[in-house]
């Protein structure tokens, strides 16, 4: 059985490569992108079966990013939103948006890890 | 000035006719004397009380009135002029500059009218030359500087990362991990290695809490923290007191307890702040003993961080007895907002206070927390309170007023300013019915203009 492949967007290298080092431990396939622009790049060459996203990126924010995937390309893949802490209103339009669910920073891999499996499981 | 008449100078030298000029003798002889027959470097100075020393200048040598019929700006001034210019520049060196600037100055206007003008072009040029070189040579060091110093940070930046982060994984020990992190006391590094724990602390929690803690004692940053926070610069306390209350909270209060009411707005804030994180089962306890301002900022991060952090709430009652006027009213204000209706006794007595601002507090909390037993005593210090508390007070009367409070309303209608009438028209129409057929009953009766007052405080624009 192949792995579930799961798409990292977070422009923090630090939190990126340590999300992608505990979710490949559980067994995904991580494919990392540093930006909402390289996400987007990324999901028009490959299908993912979860997408992992910070609201605040350089170039394409985390919302454009769920718009263009909901509206523009109808790809209804899941997708969880990482935000910092206090940006409810920034949850409430990702979820407006399309977004699946969402986790606040500071956030524990363990929680991570729960709802990725849930969200893969609901698919 | 000295820099326009510098320029001018110059600019004077290349249309001067040098040969005429520089036969002239200069000066006030109470400062600097300089003889154009010798060289410039005699120049001497001489004390003696001064008359100025009649210009010799006599004209041009034969040869040069042909020159000076072709020179254009010796047409346009004229050489008396030049002459004049001359002299001016060189009482203005006397008079004006500080004795060793006045020596150069007056030399660069004597050779400005002596030499030959490419010899002086050519020497500015030089000077600008150097100049330019050191600038883009100053410029490219430092620019080379930041890129290493960039650089550097980047590549320890990355190798930390990976070294903690496998440290935190589990699949390295932690003696391999301290062997791994190289140069760790070396100023710059550990300031990276700081950023990097406080990036992972920032973002992730539960997991790495504890171990994130150990590496920065295990790595000595801590005692770097406690350096910082010794430090007289307030920018470098602040760094550390945030550096210890993110990494290392058990430890951190007995550090930052000392900076509570320091003198440093930014400091004391910082520790303030710190202090509500560091100590939840009592996040306010610090205002007990807080003297110095505890300023709006201040309050709003501490709110903030109550929610945040969904801190366990205190009673406010305790803080009302501070002689510090900023902690009365905000606990005015956090009683007000977790609604601690028992208070209610120690809150109207504050209405005798003689700060403003905490009777305003006080009235409104009154409002909010509908405390009936205040309203006799919020009429009763209406005559005596100032406009904005009158008004406050008006607008309270809305929530907690009854029948009884409809004359003292109508009298401020037909006596008061215009916002505090159309705070008691609102006041009365919204009691009751009863206000509001009071109202009607007015307006038959006055010849003020009610109507307007009415469509005012009815349009629920407003």
């Amino acid at each position: 059985m192949q792995p579930h492949k799961i798409l990292l967007a977070e422009d923090n290298k630090l939190i990126l490569e340590t999300i992608a080092r505990s979710l490949t431990r559980e067994g995904y396939e991580i494919l990392k992108a540093y930006d909402g622009k390289e996400c987007l790049q990324i999901l028009e060459g490959q299908k993912v079966d979860l997408i992992i996203t910070d609201l605040f990126m350089p170039f394409i924010n985390g919302h454009e990013v769920i718009s263009t995937l909901r509206n523009e390309r109808k790809d209804q893949t899941p997708i969880l939103v990482l935000s910092a802490g206090g940006g409810e209103e920034n949850v409430l339009k990702a979820f407006e948006l399309g977004a699946d669910d969402f986790m606040v920073k500071p956030f524990s891999l363990m929680e991570l890890s729960v709802r990725v499996r849930k969200l893969l499981a609901s698919k | 000035m000295l820099h326009t008449l510098a320029v001018f100078c110059v600019i004077t030298m290349v249309f001067l006719p040098h040969e005429a000029l520089a036969q002239e003798p200069v000066i006030r002889n109470d400062y600097y004397e300089i003889s154009p027959d010798k060289n410039p470097d005699s120049l001497k100075a001489s004390q003696n009380t001064g008359t100025t020393k009649a210009n010799s200048f006599s004209g041009i040598p034969g040869k040069s009135s042909s020159y000076k019929s072709e020179h254009l700006f010796q047409r346009i001034l004229g050489i008396n002029n030049l002459k004049l210019l001359k002299k001016d520049l060189t009482e203005y060196g006397n008079n004006h500059l500080p004795p060793f600037m006045r020596r150069v100055f007056l030399e660069i206007v004597h050779k400005s009218f002596t030499y030959p003008i490419v010899f002086l072009i050519i020497t500015l040029i030089l000077v600008l030359l150097i100049n330019s070189i050191t600038v883009i040579i100053i410029l490219r060091y430092t620019n080379h500087q930041k890129n290493r110093r960039e650089r550097y940070i980047n590549i320890y930046q990355t190798r930390y990362e990976e070294v903690l982060s496998g440290y935190l994984f589990h699949d390295i020990d932690w003696n391999t991990a301290f062997i791994l992190i190289k140069k760790k006391k070396k100023l710059l590094n550990r300031r990276i290695l700081i950023s990097v724990l406080s990036n992972f602390q920032e973002n992730l929690r539960g997991d790495f809490d504890s171990q994130i803690q150990e590496i920065f004692i295990n790595l000595g940053l801590q005692s770097y923290a406690v350096k910082l926070i010794k430090s007289s610069i307030y920018y470098k306390k602040v760094s550390g007191i945030r550096q210890l209350t993110l990494l290392n909270p058990k430890g951190a209060y007995h550090f930052i307890e000392p900076y509570l009411n320091n003198s440093n707005n930014l400091v004391r804030a910082e520790a303030q702040a710190s202090y509500i994180v560091l100590r939840p089962e009592d996040p306010f306890c610090f205002l007990k003993d807080l003297t110095r301002p505890f300023n709006r900022w201040t309050q709003l991060t501490a709110f903030n961080l109550y929610r945040s952090y969904q801190l366990k709430v205190p009673s406010f009652v305790q803080y009302l007895k501070s002689e510090n006027i900023n902690v009365r009213n905000f606990s005015l204000v956090m009683i007000t907002y977790f609604q601690q209706v028992e208070n209610s006794p120690v809150i109207l007595k504050m209405l005798e206070s003689p700060q403003e601002t905490t009777r305003f507090h006080c009235i409104r909390a009154i409002n909010d927390l509908l405390l009936y037993e205040g309203r006799e005593l919020i009429k009763s210090r209406y005559p005596f309170e100032t406009r904005k508390n009158q008004i406050e007070i008006i607008k309270t009367l809305r929530n907690i007023g009854n029948q009884e409070d409809f004359d003292f309303l109508e009298n401020i209608f037909l006596t008061g300013s215009v916002t505090a009438r159309t705070e008691a028209c609102r006041s009365l129409y919204f009691i009751s019915d009863e206000g509001h057929q009071r109202l009607i009953k007015m307006k038959e009766n006055t010849d003020l203009n009610l109507e307007q007052y009415l469509a005012h405080i009815t349009d629920p624009r407003n």
